[in-house]
């Protein structure tokens, strides 16, 4: 089964990075901390890009 | 007349031009008043968190607030106890020759001299090399970024301006360490909301 498409992705001088922001108001179990690397989910960059407004993160097309 | 015309309309223009500049220093900004908010606060502080300047990438700002702070790889900032009624975060804008500089001090007090509070002047000591950024929690809550500004980014952090050790004289006195930390830059601090990386 095909890998579902990313609407965003991580700019490449943040990768390897971790950022610490507000937690969001969905559950996740590292709250307000985000390790910017392959493993992070789409939801999770989509909170950082629309809400935090993170500059580390772009949507893709 | 025509210059004079002329002369007003590049005024206009310059004076949009520094409204619309940003925040940086020299902006012209349209003053807002201020509301008194009426309840109880506290002095003093809680927590401090520093971290070494090259273990901070960036912090984002938005609308004066840092809601991000990002971090190289796993660096964090580590916490510093102190002693309650020790802690004292103080900002001083002063305005000379038309230009502005902002002192930033951090001050607080570890109790009992050891050899942990020879470690803690000596690593922070060693750290201002390059400097340090801190974090400070005052007593009602609120997270001041001290060490890096918008302005300035990292160029401008605090250092270790003195840790002064004293046993006392009397079986009565104080005995410890106090430590300041000091930095200069052209802009006041800003709370911060995020989680803290620790």
């Amino acid at each position: 089964m095909a890998e579902k498409e990313k609407k965003y992705r991580i700019l490449p001088e943040y990768k390897g990075k971790t950022v610490w922001t507000v937690p969001p108001d969905y559950t996740r179990k590292d709250e307000g901390k985000f390790v910017l690397d392959d493993n992070l989910s789409d939801k999770d960059m989509g909170y950082l890009f629309t809400v935090i407004k993170y500059p580390g993160v772009e949507k893709v097309g | 007349m025509i210059s004079l015309i002329a002369l007003v309309v590049i005024g206009m223009i310059f004076n949009d031009l520094l409204v619309g500049a940003g925040s940086g220093i020299g902006v012209a900004m349209a003053l807002t008043g201020y509301t008194r908010v009426c309840g109880l606060q506290s002095g003093g502080g809680k927590k401090l968190y520093l971290a070494e300047v090259a273990s901070v990438t960036s912090m984002t700002v938005t609308s004066g607030v840092y809601t991000a702070i990002t971090m190289n790889g796993v660096a964090v900032f580590k916490q510093y106890e102190f002693e309650p009624d020790s802690f004292e975060v103080k900002e001083n804008s002063t305005i000379e020759n038309g230009s502005l500089k902002v002192t930033h001090e951090i001050e607080f007090y570890l109790k009992k001299m050891s050899d942990t509070s020879r470690t803690v002047v000596s690593e922070i000591a060693t750290a201002s090399a390059c400097g340090l950024i801190a974090i400070a929690e005052d007593n009602n809550g609120t997270k001041w970024v001290v060490g890096y500004s918008e302005n300035h980014g990292k160029l401008r952090p605090l250092t270790l301006s003195s840790a002064e050790v004293a046993t006392g004289k009397k079986l009565n006195d104080a005995a410890g360490t106090t430590l300041k930390l000091t930095s200069e830059d052209n802009e006041n601090m800003h709370t911060v909301t995020t989680s803290i990386p620790v």
